[in-house]
């Protein structure tokens, strides 16, 4: 038998304070604030000068001895069983969060701690879907004992300290782990390419908004001698020049998903570790997460039709307790392909995708194409009263009809020894693997337009479902919709007893 | 039933403002005064009556062994099955009008998203707690 080696919580575990360093951090943190209120009085022309000395007095007298009380006053301890933190300036806030109660410790480390070596300290409960205790920030060695305390509390189930009966004595952490999947950069840089996104141009544009630069320069700077060619074609050809500026937008904005993709998914790396899954990824923001396996209530795959046409996949998992901001779901594997997702499968979740999946009525082609002529047929009615080309939307529905049926198409379940797997989505594919052990409420529901084609929905809600895009099979034939909605049910008691 | 009531009251108070206010400025536009507010008194009334008692009809529940049936919903009809053992926790709840005919509802919450509460209304007090009673067993303690 080894000696059990994880790092034992001090003895009589007395508090300890964040790392001094916290303090320059929160201070260069709270400039950009500062910067913006200072720009706010510069930028209205009319306000004397005293605006932005009131600003500046009140940040030295109230801002700055604020970030030092914060700091001063925010003390933590971690005890044999519970991780207590104090904090507050004027409310005091005793906060005791059990051991056995954390789910999940994450690191995390932004660009400015980096350079300091220190790491903020997040521990998600399951009670909650945000970080219940932050400590921000600690230096980079203690946010990695204080992880070590509640995995080696995890790992022997309660007792830590003192003689520890380990019942299978387990070598470190680093020993029992299994390399599942590791991005190189040339991948990384690839998925970028894969994803597009409007998202980002959006963000630089609202941020130039923000600056508000000068027209008059702008138009100066670009009527500039060489332009006038280019400026001239512009005004010859106003069609072609929009269809330059759309592409330009698209080629920014793709080459922006890149970055940002980059930034993101930087030394993507996946590991097992038993009855976790851990995982490292990010270029300026690093950050570690472990996924306990059995927190995990469902595997989803997504997918686009390009992607999806390489045979390239993007895998995530639902869970509860994690982040709000992911809306519950976290990137296992940006993207590998379909072989290399069903190996990283194996670990997540027994559900695996049955050879065989049917489709839903052929009527729900029918339905979608009804609901998407109807909403273009309103838009051209509305259209009608104040455009004369009050007709254009028209051209819009035989691409929808055929939208319709290429969604019915893609709609397809079925089910598994050990889950249910529902696909569905045409530009935005999604695949999702259900086990039946994870299920939580079942619904079947029939509007009173599928009442009349005799079709019905079926629902499976699960934790930490997205309230969005969620497990419902659509437009079954009801007689299909109660079988199904049956076996669900009775495969549910099986696996649950 | 007496909530829906309230609420068609109130829609009956704006129109009967709204005419009022036309009347008073002088400038009705096209319809006679009065005639909105009939139309709409005249919907409402039958809105009241008819709708809490169509969602009465086809609202049914029924607990057995190891789940609560839940049937609902005039337009959409919507069938839910909760297996007891998903429950996470169970409220009873009274509103001051619900508490005035002795009434209450069952609210059992979930883990799930979408019935993170699944709300049962309309039950007389004395039966929601003994529903409460009796599924308050079946909880267990790790249902994710």
């Amino acid at each position: 038998m080894t000696e059990f080696d994880a790092p034992t919580p001090k003895a009589d575990a007395e508090w300890s304070r964040l790392h001094p360093i916290t303090l320059l951090q929160r201070f260069i943190l709270s400039l950009p604030g500062f910067a913006a209120v200072l720009l706010a009085t510069y930028r209205s022309p009319d306000s004397a000068n005293w605006a932005s000395l009131i600003a500046t007095i009140l940040y030295a007298v109230v801002a700055l001895p604020l970030i030092y009380l914060r700091y001063a006053r925010f003390r933590y301890r971690i005890t044999e069983k519970e991780l207590v933190i104090q904090s507050g300036v004027l409310t005091r806030q005793h906060r005791n969060i059990p051991l056995e109660k954390i789910q999940n410790v994450s690191v995390v480390q932004r660009l400015l701690p980096r350079l300091t070596s220190t790491a903020s300290v997040q521990v998600v409960t399951a009670g909650s879907t945000t970080a219940e205790g932050v400590l921000e920030f600690v230096s980079l060695g203690e946010a990695r004992r204080i992880r070590e305390i509640v995995r080696a509390y995890k790992r022997v189930g309660g007792a830590v300290s003192g003689t520890v009966e380990t019942p299978e004595p387990e070598a470190t952490v680093e020993d029992e782990r299994q390399l599942l999947l590791r991005l190189g950069i040339g991948r990384v840089l690839l998925s970028g390419a894969f994803r597009f996104s409007l998202l980002y141009i959006a963000i630089i544009f609202s941020l130039l908004q923000f600056f508000q630069p000068d027209p008059e320069v702008m138009t100066q700077w670009l009527l500039q001698e060489r332009y006038d060619p280019f400026v001239a074609a512009v005004r010859a050809a106003p069609a072609i020049a929009a269809f330059i500026a759309v592409l330009a937008a698209a080629l920014l904005s793709w080459f922006s998903g890149i970055v940002v993709n980059l930034n993101k998914f930087y030394g993507f790396t996946l590991w097992d570790e038993k009855d976790k899954v851990a995982k490292r990824t990010g270029l300026l923001t690093v950050s570690e997460r472990s996924i306990p396996k059995r927190r995990i209530q469902a595997v989803i795959v997504k997918s686009n039709p390009v992607m999806s046409a390489f045979d390239w996949f993007s895998a995530n998992v639902q869970m509860i307790g994690h982040d709000v901001n992911q809306q519950g779901h976290a990137v296992v594997a940006p993207f590998v392909r379909w072989s290399e997702f069903d190996e990283i499968r194996r670990h997540l979740t027994s559900v695996s995708v049955p050879a065989e999946l049917r489709r839903v009525s052929v009527r729900r082609a029918g339905r979608l194409a009804t609901r998407y002529t109807a909403a273009v047929v309103a838009v051209t009615v509305a259209l009608y009263f104040v455009w004369d080309l009050w007709w254009t939307p028209l051209c819009l529905v035989p691409p929808l009809l055929l939208l319709a049926w290429l969604q019915w198409r893609a709609h397809m379940f079925g089910l598994s020894e050990s889950g249910l797997v529902v696909r569905r989505g045409v530009v935005k594919k999604q695949m999702w693997m259900l086990p039946y052990n994870k299920m939580q409420v079942f619904y079947t529901m029939q509007s009173i337009f599928q009442r009349r084609r005799d079709l019905r929905s079926v629902h499976v809600d699960t934790a930490g479902a997205s309230a969005v895009s969620n497990v419902t099979i659509h437009d079954l034939r009801t007689e299909d919709a109660a079988e199904l909605l049956e076996t669900l049910y009775s495969r549910f008691t099986a696996h649950t007893k | 039933m007496i909530k829906s009531g309230i609420a068609a009251l109130l829609i009956i108070l704006a129109a009967g403002v709204y005419d009022l206010a036309t009347a008073l400025t002088g400038n009705g536009g096209v319809l006679p005064a009065g005639v909105v507010s009939f139309v709409i008194l005249v919907l409402a009334i039958t809105m009241a009556i008819g709708v809490p008692r169509l969602r009465y009809k086809f609202w049914r529940y029924s607990l057995q062994d190891e789940e609560l049936f839940l049937e609902r919903g005039i337009f959409n009809r919507v069938k839910t099955v909760v297996p007891l053992r998903r429950i996470q926790h169970l409220d009873v709840s009274q509103d001051i009008i619900e508490r005035e005919f002795s009434l209450g509802k069952l609210i059992v919450h979930t883990a799930g998203t979408r019935s993170s509460d699944v709300v049962l209304p309309g039950l007389n007090i004395d039966e929601a707690n003994r529903l409460r009673d009796v599924v308050k067993d079946y909880i267990i303690e790790d249902a994710v």
